[in-house]
Order: structure tokens, then sequence, then C-alpha cells
């Protein structure tokens, strides 16, 4: 009877999802407004990046500053490839990923094997010092002025549409993608290890975990992610600068939405991202200043930290355990 | 060649003051609550603030805003950590992270808000002036905010040290069960070890207001350097960060002077890797805090 009965509510459960993604994927068609086309595209951003950012700042408890940076390595080796060579973006992909792969590791070696505040410390400086960099080098990217991709025609190699639309599939894909890799993260032994050394770092060191390997790798997952994301995002955005792509700002964002969702948690970051970003949308279009939607930021982080450091996600995570509960009691009766 | 190498080994000395007060305030904070605020520079810019608003007030020059800047940042530091910090207290490290820079994002944006994101100017009568020293020049308010700076440090070091007050600090900091149980109040302990640090980051905002421009970004470079010489010197530790500060000064500016005067921070940061790769403790950290 059991058995019947959670079969039945798995295959409703299926249709749920199904119906979702249904939605999902006629939406654009349905809204035919691409303002609300490019919110919901910038909340699939934000969630693929805080899904990344989770991997090494929910799982393993370090908190990063600098996926902005990583975002900007993606946006600028594309960036600067397709417009000086004429060099497909998707080509782009895999030499960003490397330079954000060298580029986490040396972040990494130094601080990962300390506890404390370094490693966030080190993050914020390494940051500021790419920003410096991108400013100080004009010739190549641009300077303050930053770099543009015109739009001569449709293409999807060279990812210039009319419209927005093409970019809401290609996140939306992005999105699944990141969110697959970081299930099977969750489930691999690597995360598993995080998971123990998060919980106590000794214990898990005296069990013969190797914990500064496994938290170099996470963040190494999480930086890789970030820059594949940020050739994507700057190819949507179309204009890129050194303040926008590779400031604390960003950074902070990307983490906001993950620690807002839920951190540590799968789904987390996307409920972040949804809640978030369209927050943010409304309070600028009803402020219309800057300072306005990026004293939200901070306000949400503190809010969150102090009353329900567990995130939004949290909530119905625990409705749900209640309920289930309850289901099981009922049944056994 | 020579010269230039010595004047801007006096001018990163003296602007190395700044950074190392703000990484004194920095540790004092660290050394009793193992909590690192990276809001700092925000309570440098709100010190800016508070000194253009006295200036406004009372048309005081400079240095006699003292008196106003430090009431107006111990309210702002006590309420912050009423509000903010004792809320988190029992969930440790990657709280302190998020709350503090939470804060110092709500900090900048609320003045940007209110205040609005215009550059103003203190006017001071010894903005421009300087002494030569042998065909060096010294810039008057530099050398007034590194003197004070040091007061301040050593002001600091006796309060640790010779006053019960600091007595309870440091037994807070050793083992806060322990100075409990021996009747310290660590909640009061922790309230004024961070006030006291906010108010060192506000005298900071005070001095370099006579060099700078004051806006609600003004502060957000202090934070990172002044985290970096924190870690140079050895967390804990006030005279590793003392000297810390210093040293990122000195770095900023020969970095700046003999490379090229955008790359001074990009010079700061590769010394700060190098630590951390070779002697993670800092220069001056036994690993544990000694202040």
């Amino acid at each position: 009877m059991s058995l019947l009965f959670s079969k039945k509510k798995f295959s409703a459960k299926n249709l749920i999802q199904l119906f979702i993604l249904i939605v999902l994927l006629i939406l654009p068609h349905l809204i035919k407004n691409n303002y609300l086309t490019a919110v919901i595209i910038t909340c699939f951003t934000f969630g693929a990046l805080g899904v990344a950012w989770n991997l090494i700042g929910g799982y393993g408890a370090q908190i990063s500053w600098c996926h902005a940076a990583f975002v900007a390595t993606g946006a600028y080796t594309s960036f600067i490839l397709n417009k000086r060579f004429g060099i497909s973006p998707f080509v782009c992909i895999p030499i960003g990923i490397l330079l954000a792969f060298l580029i986490s590791t040396a972040i990494g070696y130094g601080t990962l094997k300390l506890r404390g505040p370094f490693f966030s410390i080190a993050t914020i400086a390494f940051a500021e010092i790419l920003r410096v960099l991108l400013l100080y080098f004009k010739g190549v990217t641009g300077g303050a002025s930053g770099l543009y991709v015109t739009y001569r025609e449709n293409s999807f190699a060279n990812l210039t549409f009319s419209n927005d639309i093409p970019f809401y599939y290609i996140m939306l894909v992005a999105l699944i993608i990141v969110l697959l890799i970081t299930a099977f993260f969750e489930k691999s032994k690597t995360g598993y290890y995080l998971g123990a050394i998060k919980g106590d770092e000794d214990a898990a060191i005296s069990l013969g975990i190797p914990a500064f390997k496994i938290k170099l790798r996470a963040f190494q997952l999480s930086a890789v992610i970030a820059a594949a994301i940020g050739t994507f995002y700057a190819f949507f955005l179309t204009y890129i600068d050194p303040a926008s792509i590779c400031g604390m700002d960003l950074s902070v964002k990307i983490g906001v939405v993950a620690i807002v969702g839920g951190i540590g948690t799968l789904w987390g970051p996307v409920v972040g991202a949804f809640v978030i970003i369209p927050l943010i949308e409304l309070a600028s279009n009803l402020v219309g200043q800057q300072g306005g939607t990026n004293l939200l930021y901070g306000l949400a982080l503190m809010v969150v930290v102090i009353l329900r450091s567990d995130g939004l996600l949290s909530i119905y995570t625990e409705f749900k355990e209640k309920h289930d509960k309850k289901a099981a009691l009922h049944h056994s009766k | 060649m020579i010269w230039l190498f010595v004047q801007s080994m006096i001018n990163g000395l003296l602007s190395g003051g700044v950074y190392a007060l703000v990484a004194v305030g920095i540790t004092i904070v660290f050394g009793v609550m193992k909590m690192v605020n990276f809001a700092m520079g925000e309570f440098l810019m709100l010190g800016m603030y508070a000194t253009w608003i006295s200036y406004g007030l009372f048309n005081f020059s400079t240095y006699a805003n003292a008196p106003f800047v430090i009431l107006v940042m111990a309210v702002v530091g006590y309420l912050s950590y009423l509000l903010v910090i004792r809320p988190v207290l029992k969930k440790g490290g990657t709280a302190f992270i998020l709350v503090t820079v939470g804060l110092s994002y709500f900090l900048q944006n609320l003045i940007e808000l209110v205040i609005g994101p215009n550059f103003q100017t203190v006017p001071s009568a010894i903005k421009n002036s300087s002494i030569a020293v042998g065909g060096f020049t010294i810039a008057i308010p530099r050398l007034i905010a590194l003197a004070v700076a040091l007061v301040l440090v050593v002001f600091v070091n006796v309060l640790l040290n010779k006053t019960l007050l600091g007595k309870a600090m440091r037994a807070t900091a050793e083992k806060s069960e322990v100075a409990q149980m021996l009747g310290i109040n660590i909640n009061n302990t922790y309230a004024f070890a961070f006030v006291l640090g906010v108010v060192m980051a506000g005298m900071a905002g005070l001095l370099i207001t006579p060099l700078y421009y004051v806006y609600p970004q003004a502060g957000k470079i202090y934070s990172t350097t002044a985290l970096m010489a924190v870690v140079l010197g050895g967390m804990g530790n006030i005279k590793g960060a003392f000297i810390g500060g210093i040293a990122i000064g000195l770095i900023e500016a020969i970095v700046g002077t003999l490379i090229a005067p955008d790359l001074g921070p990009a010079g700061i940061f590769v010394l700060f890797l190098a630590v951390l790769y070779f002697k993670p403790q800092g220069l001056f950290g036994k690993g544990e805090r000694v202040a």
C-alpha cells in the first residue's frame, strides 16, 4: 500500500515537473516583452552563478568575494578574442575556463591551507587587483570605457541576436547544466568530504580526508563554472567594463543570491536569484538610483544572516518536513 | 633616480600611517572577538563624512572636529554592534564575514542615498602646505596623519597593557569562557573593542579629509589595504598590524613611482600573496595572537 502511495506521489511530482518545464520552454513566447525576458535571463544567470558560488561558499563554508573576477575572466577572454580575431565565443570558453582554473589555484593554494578569514581577504584583494589590471592595460581591455560587441547579424556562433529570446534558452540550458553538475558534486566523494570538512575540519583530517586538496578542488570547479557563465553573460549584456563586471558589487550580488536563497543547498541560489533580482529591478524602477538597489543587497545579507542563516529555501524545507512527518504518522495509524 | 626613490619612500611611509591606523583598529577587534571587520573602510568613510558635517555645523578647522567625530563614531559603532554583530556572536566565523560585508554595503549606499554621490571637500588651511627637508618634500597633513596614528597606537597599547579594561580585553581574547567565569562581562568587552576599532577608523577618516575628497566610496580601498596589512603583520598582533600598514604604504608608493602609478595596489597584492605562501602566520605572528 505504502509502495503504491509513494509511486503515485512520484508520478504526480513528475507531472508538476513536466508542467514547469513546458512553461519554461514557451514562456518567452508568452510574455512578448523584451524587458521581462531580460529580467528572467538575469535571474537564470545569477541562479547559475549563485549555484557555482555555493560550491565553495556554501558546501565548503569558504566565503569568496571574487567571483566577479572569474566572470570577468570569461567575459574579457571571449570579448577580446572575438573582437580581435573573430573567434567564436564557444571556442573561447575553454580558454576562459583554463585561466579561471589557474587563477583559482593561485588564490586557493596559499590561503585554503589556512583557517580563518585569510581566504576571504585574499579573494577581495585579488578581485581588486584584476580590476586595476583591466583598467591599466587599456590597449587590450579598453580600460575604463570597456568593450562592447556590435550587432551585425543573427549568429549563434558569435552569440549576437536581434532579441534576447535565444539567450533565454542558452541561459536556461546553462543553469540546468550547472545544477546537474552541482547535484552530481553533492553526491560525489569530494562533495561528502567537503561536507565533513565544513562540519569539523580537524575530525575530517584525522579520518584521512585531504582537506586542503578537497577545498581547492571545490574552489576550482566553482571558478571554472563562473568563467563559463561569464562568457554568455557578457554577450548577453553586449557591453563590459571593469567597474560593472569585475567590481565587488557583482561579487557581493552573486554571494547574496546564494545566501538569501539558502547557503549550501542545491536549489537555494536559484530561489535566491528569483527573489533578489526582481526585487532589485523593482527597487531601481521605484527609487531610480544606484544607491537604493545596492542598499538592498547589504540589508538582505544582514537580515538573512541574523534572522534565518539557512536562507529562504529552508522555510519551505521545514514546512515540507513537518508535512511529511504528519503524513507518515497518519499513514502508520 | 635616487631622489625619486627616497621621495617615494617618504610618501609611502606617510600614507602608510593611515593604513596602519585602520589595520590596528581591525586587529583590536580580531584579537578580542576573533572577528575580522570587513566594514572598516566604510567606518573610515563615515569618519570623513562626520568631519564634513562637523565642519559645516561649527566651521572648525579640520583637526578640531575630532571630539565630534569620536562621539559620532562611538554612537555608530555601538549601534552597529548592537544591531548587527551581537545577534551573530554565537554563529561564528562565516557569519561575521557575511554580516560585516553586508554592513559595509549598507553603510556605503545609505550615505549615497541620503547625502548623495557627490564629491565633498573640507576646506583646510594646511591642505597644500609642506616642509622641505634636504630637497625632499613632506606634506604636512600626511605628517600629522602619521604622527596622530602613532600616538593612537601607543595609546591603545597602554590601554591594553596598563589598564583594568585592557586586562579584561586580553583575558577575553585568551579564553572567553574563563574570562566570563572570573567575572568579566565579555559582552561589554566585545562592545568596547568593536567601538574602539570603529572610532579608530573614524579618526583615520578625519586625518585624511584634508587630502582626499569625501564621497561614499572613499573608504573602499582602505578596507582592502588594511586587511592585507593585518595579514601581513600577523593576525591579532598590534605591532605587526602597524608595521604591516607602513610596509603596504611603502610598497604602494615605490611600485607606483618606479613602475606605474596605477599599479601600486597590484604590488601590494603580490607581496600579500608571497607572505601567505611562505610565511602564512605573517611577519610578526606566532600563529596565535600576542597583543
